[in-house]
C-alpha cells in the first residue's frame, strides 16, 4: 500500500478516535451510545500499538530479530517451546484476564463513565501495555527469569526482597477480596449457590473423565463440563423454586465465607489433576467464551449508557467506596489500566514460549490492550444500568439503610431515582430475593450483562438465566484463583521456610503442605471474614487495599524496567517507564496516606477505629472491628514502606550508573543467532 | 499444525489472490484451534508423547500429569 494512503488511513483513525473521545467527554445531560466508548478504545489501542509500541520496540528496547530466544536455545518441549505468536498471544491473554478488569471498572463507575474510561485508555496505552511488554522482553533476554529474580539481580537485595513480599501480599489480599466478591454475589441466593456448588462435582468428574476415560482430551472434556454447568444453571432455577432445596442453599454471608475457606484449604491439598486442573480448564473455557460473547453483544446490540459521565461522588462521598476521584479511581480500576500482577505472568510462562524476540511486542503490548478492552466492556455493562439500580446494588446497608424503602429513598435523594418496587421487580426478573447490598461489583456486572442480552436474545423471560450465567462465570474463575493462588502462595512460603528448616521446604511433605496451606488460607480467610463482618460491606476497605498492593507490584516492575533501561545506556528514553512509575508512586502514596490518616472515618482506617472507640461501650465485636482497622492501616503502612525502599534502592542504583561510579552492565543471556531468521529467508 | 506453527508464517507471506479468502479463513481457524490446544495443554501432551515416543494411554497421561503437576500448581492466575 502506498505510503500516502497509509498515512491517510492513520489520520482517519486518529480523527475518529478524537471524535469519539470528545463525544464521551463533552456530552452533558444526554445519554450516549456505548459504541462511542468502543470506537474510542479501538482507535486509541490502534494508534498506541502502531506508533507508541513501535517506538518503544525500536528505540528503547531495540528488539533484535536475529537474536535467539530462550524458547529456541533451551527448547526442551516442556517449559521452553518456540510457539506461534498468535498462540502465545492467546495463551498470555488467557493467563492475564481475571476478575480484576471486570470488577474494578464496575466499582469505579460510581464516579460516572468518563473518569474510568479515560484512565483505562490512557493507563493501558502508556502504562500497562508498556509494563507488560518491557518486562516480557527483559525476561526473554534473561532466559525467562521471574520478576523477583530480575529485581534482585538488577536493583539489589532489597529489590528482590520487596518483590517477594509484594507478591505474597498481593496474593493474600487478592484472594481475600476475591472470595468476598463471591460471598456477596451468592449470599441469600439459592440459585447461585446451587450452581456454584455443582461446579465442584462437575470439576471432579471432569478430572476423572480426563484421567481415566479420555486421557488428554481436554477440549472435549471442557465442552462436556460446560454443558454440565449450563445444566447446573438450569437446575439452579429448580433449586430456588423448590422450598426444601432452596432452604439448604440459602446461605448467609458468614456461612458462605466459612465454606469457601474450607474449600480453599481442601482444594489446595488435593492432587492437581483432580480439582485444580479441570476447574482451571472449565473456567478458562467459560471465561474466553463469555468475554467474546459480551464483545459481540455490545457491538451488535449497541446499548445506551444511562450513567452520567460524571456523578456527584467525584467529591469523595461515594457509597460504593469512599474517596475522591484522585487517587481512588486509579487504585480501584487497577487491572484494566495497569496491573503489577501481569508482570508476574510476563516473567513466568510466556517468555519461555516466545519464538522471535520481535514477537514480544504483539504478545506483551497487544494482550494488555485486549485486557483493557475487557475493562471497557465492564464499564459499559455497569453504565447501561439506571444509576439508581447501580447504586442500590452496590451500596452497603451501612450507608443506604437496611430496609428497601430506606435504601431507595436514600439513593433517590442523591438524584438517582429508584423505588423499592422497581428493585423488587428487577430482583424477581433475575431470580433473586433481593439485589440490595450486593457489594463487590460482580452482581452489578451480571445485571448489566443480563440487561444487554435480554434486550434481544430471549427477552425478559431469560434474564434470570443470563444473570446467573454471569454470576457463575465470575464465581467460577474466582474460585479457580483461590485454588491456584493458595497453592502458589503455599509454594512461596514453603520455599522461604525451607531456608529455616529444610523439611518445611519439601513440597511433597504433608505436614509442610498442611501447615503452609493453613498459613495462606488463614491469612486470606482473615481478610474475607473481616470483609463479611464489616458494616460498610468490606469492599470499601479491602478493594483499595488490593488496588494499592497491585499498583505496588507494578511499581516494583517499573523500577526494574527503568533500571535495566538506564543500564542499557538508554537513559534518554527512560521516561517510557519513569513517567508511569512517577504516576503510580503519586497514586499509591496519596491513596495509602488517605487510607491510613484521612480524618473522614469512611476513608481513613485509623479515623474509623477512633470513631468506633468513642461510639459506645467496648465489647468483643467492637474490639475486633477496631483491631481490623488498625491491621488494615498497618498493612497499608508496610506496603508503602516497601514502595519507598525499592524506590530508594533503585534511585541510588540509577545515580551510581548515570554518574559513572558504577559500570553499566545488564545481566542478559549471551547473544546467540536465531536459526528461524535464516529458515524464513530460505 | 506442527508445534512451532511455521506454516502460519508461510501463509502470511503468500500473495493476496482472489479465492485465497477461504484458505486464509481455514488457516485462521487452524491458528485459533492451535491456541485453544495450547491453552488447554493438549499441545503440551502431544509434545510429551512425541518426546517420549509413546502413544496416548491412561498410563502416559498419568505420567504427563505427574511431570507437569508442579509447574501447573505454580502457575499464577491473574487478577
Amino acid at each position: 500500500m502506498p505510503k500516502p494512503v497509509r498515512m491517510l488511513i492513520w489520520l482517519a483513525v486518529a480523527v475518529l478516535g478524537a471524535l469519539a473521545v470528545a463525544t464521551i467527554a463533552l456530552h452533558r445531560g444526554e445519554q450516549i451510545n456505548a459504541m462511542w466508548l468502543v470506537v474510542a478504545a479501538v482507535c486509541s489501542y490502534a494508534l498506541g500499538y502502531r506508533f507508541y509500541s513501535k517506538f518503544v520496540a525500536a528505540r528503547v528496547l531495540a528488539l533484535d530479530a536475529q537474536r535467539a530466544t530462550p524458547a529456541e536455545r533451551l527448547d526442551n518441549g516442556r517449559d521452553f517451546v518456540p510457539t506461534n505468536k498468535w498462540v502465545v498471544f492467546g495463551h498470555h491473554f488467557a493467563a492475564i484476564a481475571g476478575p480484576g478488569p471486570l470488577v474494578g471498572p464496575v466499582l469505579a463507575a460510581q464516579f460516572g463513565y468518563l473518569p474510568g474510561t479515560l484512565w483505562i485508555l490512557a493507563g493501558a496505552v502508556f502504562g500497562g501495555c508498556v509494563q507488560d511488554f518491557v518486562i516480557l522482553l527483559f525476561s526473554v533476554r534473561r532466559d525467562g527469569k521471574s520478576l523477583t529474580e530480575m529485581a534482585r539481580e538488577e536493583i539489589g537485595r532489597v529489590g528482590g526482597f520487596v518483590a517477594y513480599v509484594a507478591v505474597i501480599s498481593i496474593i493474600v489480599i487478592l484472594l481475600g477480596v476475591a472470595a468476598l466478591i463471591v460471598v456477596n454475589a451468592l449470599k441469600s441466593s439459592p440459585w447461585g449457590a446451587f450452581t456454584i456448588a455443582m461446579t465442584i462435582p462437575i470439576a471432579l468428574l471432569m478430572g476423572v473423565y480426563l484421567r481415566r476415560l479420555r486421557p488428554g482430551k481436554v477440549l472435549e472434556t471442557s465442552v462436556l463440563g460446560f454443558i454440565l454447568v449450563m445444566l447446573a444453571i438450569w437446575g439452579g432455577q429448580w433449586a430456588s423454586q423448590t422450598p426444601s432445596v432452596a432452604q439448604v442453599f440459602t446461605l448467609t454471608a458468614p456461612t458462605l465465607a466459612i465454606l469457601i475457606i474450607i474449600y480453599g484449604f481442601a482444594a489446595s491439598a488435593l492432587p492437581v489433576w483432580l480439582l485444580l486442573a479441570p476447574r482451571d480448564y472449565l473456567s478458562t473455557f467459560v471465561k474466553l467464551g463469555t468475554i467474546a460473547l459480551l464483545a459481540v453483544g455490545i457491538i451488535v446490540l449497541r446499548p445506551t449508557l444511562h450513567m452520567p459521565p460524571l456523578t456527584r461522588f467525584i467529591d469523595g462521598t461515594g457509597p460504593v467506596f469512599a474517596g475522591k476521584i484522585f487517587p481512588f479511581a486509579f487504585i480501584t480500576i487497577a487491572c484494566g489500566a495497569i496491573s503489577g500482577f501481569h508482570a508476574l505472568i510476563s516473567s513466568g510462562t510466556t517468555p519461555k514460549l516466545i519464538r522471535r524476540e520481535t514477537e514480544s511486542r504483539m504478545v506483551g503490548y497487544g494482550a494488555m490492550m485486549a485486557e483493557s478492552m475487557v475493562a471497557i466492556m465492564a464499564t459499559i455493562a455497569a453504565c447501561v444500568l439506571q444509576p439508581g439500580t447501580y447504586f442500590a446494588i452496590n451500596s452497603p446497608a451501612g450507608v443506604v439503610g437496611q430496609s428497601p424503602e430506606t435504601a431507595a429513598a436514600t439513593i433517590s435523594s442523591w438524584g438517582f431515582s429508584i423505588t423499592a418496587a422497581e428493585m423488587h421487580s428487577l430482583a424477581q426478573a433475575v431470580g433473586e430475593q433481593t439485589l440490595y447490598n450486593r457489594t463487590g461489583g460482580a452482581p452489578a456486572f451480571a445485571v448489566g450483562m443480563a440487561h444487554i442480552f435480554s434486550s434481544s436474545l430471549g427477552g425478559q423471560a431469560v434474564m434470570a438465566i443470563w444473570y446467573h450465567f454471569a454470576i457463575m462465570f465470575e464465581a467460577l474463575f474466582i474460585l479457580t484463583i483461590l485454588d491456584a493462588g493458595t497453592r502458589v502462595g503455599r509454594f512461596m512460603v514453603q520455599d522461604a521456610l525451607g531456608h529455616i528448616w529444610r523439611p518445611l521446604g519439601r513440597t511433597s511433605w504433608y505436614p509442610s503442605i498442611l501447615t503452609t496451606s493453613a498459613l495462606i488460607v488463614g491469612a486470606w480467610g482473615y481478610f474475607l471474614w473481616q470483609g463479611v463482618k464489616d458494616p460498610l460491606g468490606g469492599i470499601n476497605s479491602l478493594w483499595p487495599l488490593f488496588g494499592i498492593s497491585n499498583q505496588l507490584l507494578a511499581t516494583v516492575a517499573l523500577c526494574v524496567a527503568t533500571t535495566i533501561i538506564i543500564k542499557m545506556g538508554k537513559a534518554r528514553y527512560a521516561a517510557v517507564t519513569l513517567v508511569p512509575l512517577a504516576w503510580l508512586v503519586s497514586v499509591t502514596f496519596t491513596a495509602s496516606w488517605h487510607k491510613m490518616f484521612d480524618p473522614n472515618p469512611r476513608i481513613g482506617f485509623l479515623a474509623h477505629a477512633q470513631q468506633l472507640a468513642t461510639a459506645g461501650p467496648p465489647g468483643h465485636e467492637l474490639s475486633r472491628l477496631i483491631f481490623n482497622d488498625r491491621l488494615d492501616a498497618s498493612v497499608t503502612g508496610v506496603l508503602i514502606a516497601m514502595v519507598a525502599a525499592i524506590l530508594l534502592e533503585s534511585t541510588l542504583e540509577w545515580a551510581r550508573v548515570l554518574s559513572g561510579r558504577k559500570q553499566a552492565s545488564v545481566k542478559e543471556a549471551p547473544f546467540v543467532a536465531t536459526r528461524f531468521a535464516a529458515e524464513e529467508q530460505a | 499444525m506442527n508445534p512451532r506453527g511455521e506454516h502460519v508464517e508461510a501463509a502470511a507471506k503468500r500473495q493476496w489472490k482472489p479465492g485465497v479468502l477461504a484458505r486464509q479463513a481455514r488457516e485462521a481457524a487452524v491458528v485459533f484451534l492451535s491456541t485453544l490446544r495450547e491453552i488447554f495443554d493438549e499441545s503440551a501432551y502431544a509434545r510429551f508423547l512425541a518426546r517420549n515416543q509413546v502413544v496416548s494411554s491412561r498410563a502416559a497421561y498419568g505420567e504427563f500429569l505427574r511431570e507437569n503437576a508442579a509447574a501447573k500448581a505454580k502457575r499464577l492466575k491473574c487478577c
